[in-house]
């Protein structure tokens, strides 16, 4: 006799969200599931869509408004999209980003891309905010970024001539508040799925990397050469992150803290985000604090710039000699295939640019 | 009336086979890996903060414990077996991945020995084949053979030029062009018990024992570029054989 054994083996969270069946007047809105491109669905976990907040086509148009409009700033000057531009993928050109009153923050602004697959779901550089919803509270108070009130913010968009219709299309209550806000913001910004790069293409068998490229990847790949994989994903990982907190050898110590800040651990003191290395072509400057302009100084970083620091991450095995010490040609062909990551695609996908316009 | 559902993280499927004409019920099993270094506890608390020396003599910190275990199956006097496979992914930063329970459609009874699979076997370690995994990028390169990690071990030693890193990674083992080993260690470990509902199962992995039993791992000469070099690959198949042992069967 063949007896089957099944079993369950990790973790299964269903959630089942069942809107209220009798009452009549239940507003749901039209159901736009998240499109998931090929490459995720055949490598990585499910997105991260929370149960209080599905993804539906008039949420997704409302906050695509929303992110592109300066009222949500202190004096209607500044929007979400000032900071996260579509042509910088989401980031912006700057060093340190400037709020509405032109005070200078102390770090680089994030590109926005592929944030459902955040499975950790820490965001930020430290990882100081637990959902995207949660971090789409923040900046519109910061006093050094968006600088306004909530009460304020639904106060203009409460007088606005559209915005109560859009709230009621999109939730079903005209009533706005701010959890509705980042709510309609945060299902934008889960659809900035970037996944149509040179090296996505090339995995797809729809187009042939130069030999350069192709080089370039092997030293990506290498433990003897530039060993990024274990942080920065690989061709089975096409986030390009694995979404965790490193120190990555930049300083011998610490004005800002990193992932230190939000744990109080100081084993996390100089951790950072993990960046995802695609499109990197259009985010310049790089780091939290925006210290390298070019991909040749982050490279050079990696092969004779490291410093040490108690935090280091052991990954960075070569820091007794400054680095990996690439040859130049490495170097080169590490520079080409980092930017075959870049997906000019998503920065000019018209569903992610203003609609005020 | 609408309904949405959502289903969060991958399910994962498996199933087992296995032939005796036992009752077979299903039951609620438990499994806790505790971590020591020779009978001192460790947990992620000592991780950057206590000092070990090994059997070399080398001073050494951890940063990083992860590894992944598969397959694990029981076995009978009467010689019948039932394999629950599938795998866990261990990481000694994340308290939760160290305890898991599964529902088992299994014989209840006598036992005489338990096996698991440290890594992952050639059925199982395929690139790519697991969402969970590759989300986390516990993958192993393909030019060294491609699948998953089994293990990664990081941290620093000590050394007259001060504090230096060494990465203890193990996986598939490059002989030589496109030429690999498999390199997995199935523990087999003995031990007479009964198993019902709710047998919680605990084992214990000898971290010291990395570094000690065939080898005694110089880490000097073997800290980093492990995962390229066959001899440490196979030193750490060698080593992985006295690392875990049995530890209580409860069952309550
Ligand atoms: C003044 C510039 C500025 C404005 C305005 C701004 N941001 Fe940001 N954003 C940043 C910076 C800088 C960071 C990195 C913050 C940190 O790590 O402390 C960031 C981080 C983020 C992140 C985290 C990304 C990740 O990968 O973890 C999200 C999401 C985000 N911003 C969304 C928004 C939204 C939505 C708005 C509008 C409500 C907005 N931002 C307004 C500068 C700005
Ligand atoms: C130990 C993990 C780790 C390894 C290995 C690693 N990185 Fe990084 N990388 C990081 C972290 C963490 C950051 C962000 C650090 C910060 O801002 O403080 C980063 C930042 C970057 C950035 C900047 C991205 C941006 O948007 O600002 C690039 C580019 C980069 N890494 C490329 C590489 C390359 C190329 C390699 C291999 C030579 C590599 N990394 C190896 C952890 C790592």
């Amino acid at each position: 006799m063949r007896l089957k054994v099944v079993i369950l083996f990790g973790l299964i969270i269903s959630i089942v969200a069942c809107n209220s069946s009798d009452d009549s007047n239940e507003y749901v809105a039209t159901p736009q599931p998240l499109e998931i491109p090929e490459l995720f669905s055949q490598f990585l976990s499910e997105p991260v869509i929370p149960a209080s907040n599905p993804q539906t086509e008039e949420g997704v148009a409302l906050g695509r408004k929303l992110f592109f409009d300066p009222v949500l700033s202190g004096n209607g000057t500044q929007a979400c999209a000032d900071c996260h531009r579509p042509q910088n993928a989401f980031s912006d050109p700057l060093q340190f980003s400037v709020g509405i009153d032109g005070i200078e923050g102390f770090r680089n602004s994030m590109p926005l891309q592929n944030l459902a697959w955040n499975f950790q779901e820490k965001f930020n550089w430290n990882g100081s905010a637990t959902t995207l919803e949660k971090q789409i509270f923040e900046p519109v108070t910061n006093p050094i970024e968006m600088n306004n009130t909530w009460p304020n913010v639904v106060a203009s968009l409460q007088n606005h001539n559209e915005y109560p219709t859009l709230f009621n299309d999109a939730f079903g209550s005209s009533t706005i508040d701010s959890v509705l806000v980042t709510k309609a913001i945060a299902q934008f910004v889960r659809t900035l799925t970037s996944a149509d790069s040179r090296f996505d293409r090339h995995l797809l068998g729809e187009t042939i990397l130069t030999p350069q490229e192709l080089n370039g990847f092997n030293v990506f790949m290498d433990e003897d050469r530039g060993d990024c994989f274990h942080c920065h994903g690989n061709s089975f990982n096409p986030l390009w992150t694995d979404n965790t907190f490193h120190n990555n050898g930049l300083d011998e110590s610490f004005t800002d803290l990193g992932l230190g800040s939000v744990t109080g651990d100081p084993r996390d003191n100089g951790k950072f985000k993990a960046p995802s290395l695609r499109n990197l072509a259009f985010t310049a400057p790089y780091m939290h604090d925006g210290r390298f302009e070019t991909l040749e100084e982050v490279i050079n970083h990696y092969s004779e710039g490291l410093v040490f620091s108690e935090t280091i991450d052991p990954l960075m095995k070569a820091v007794a000699q400054g680095g990996v010490q690439l040859s130049e040609e490495d170097k080169a062909d590490l520079k080409a295939f980092l930017l075959s990551l870049s997906d000019p695609e998503f920065i000019n996908n018209p569903d992610f640019q203003d609609p005020n316009e | 009336m609408k309904k949405t559902l959502i289903l969060l993280a991958v399910i994962t499927l498996f199933s087992a086979c296995s032939s005796d004409d036992d009752k077979v019920n299903n039951l609620d099993l438990s499994f806790k890996f505790n971590h020591n270094w020779d009978n001192q506890n460790l947990t992620f608390d000592d991780f950057g903060s206590t000092t070990y020396t090994n059997a070399n003599g080398d001073q050494l910190s951890l940063d990083r414990l992860r590894y992944i275990v598969s397959n694990i199956t029981f076995y009978q006097e009467n010689g019948q077996t039932t394999q629950l496979s599938g795998y866990q992914l261990f990481d000694l930063s994340d308290e939760e991945t160290l305890n898991f329970t599964f529902n088992a459609n299994i014989p209840e009874g006598e036992y005489t020995v338990i096996s698991f699979t440290l890594g992952l076997d050639e059925q199982y370690n395929i690139s790519g084949a697991y969402a969970d995994l590759n989300s986390v990028s516990w993958n192993w390169p393909e030019n060294l053979g491609g699948g998953y990690h089994f293990l990664q071990m990081d941290g620093t030693y000590e050394t007259t030029e001060g504090a230096q890193p060494f990465n203890y990674h193990m996986g598939t083992a490059r002989v030589g062009e496109n030429t690999y080993e498999a390199n997995y260690r199935t523990v087999y470990l003995s031990s007479d018990f009964t198993l019902n509902q709710n047998t919680t199962f605990e084992f214990n992995m000898n971290v010291a024992e990395w570094f000690k039993n065939p080898h005694t791992w110089d880490l000097n000469e073997f800290n980093t570029e492990l995962m390229m070099n066959y001899t440490a690959q196979k030193m750490m198949y060698d080593n992985s054989g006295t690392v875990f042992s049995l530890g209580d069967i409860t069952t309550p």
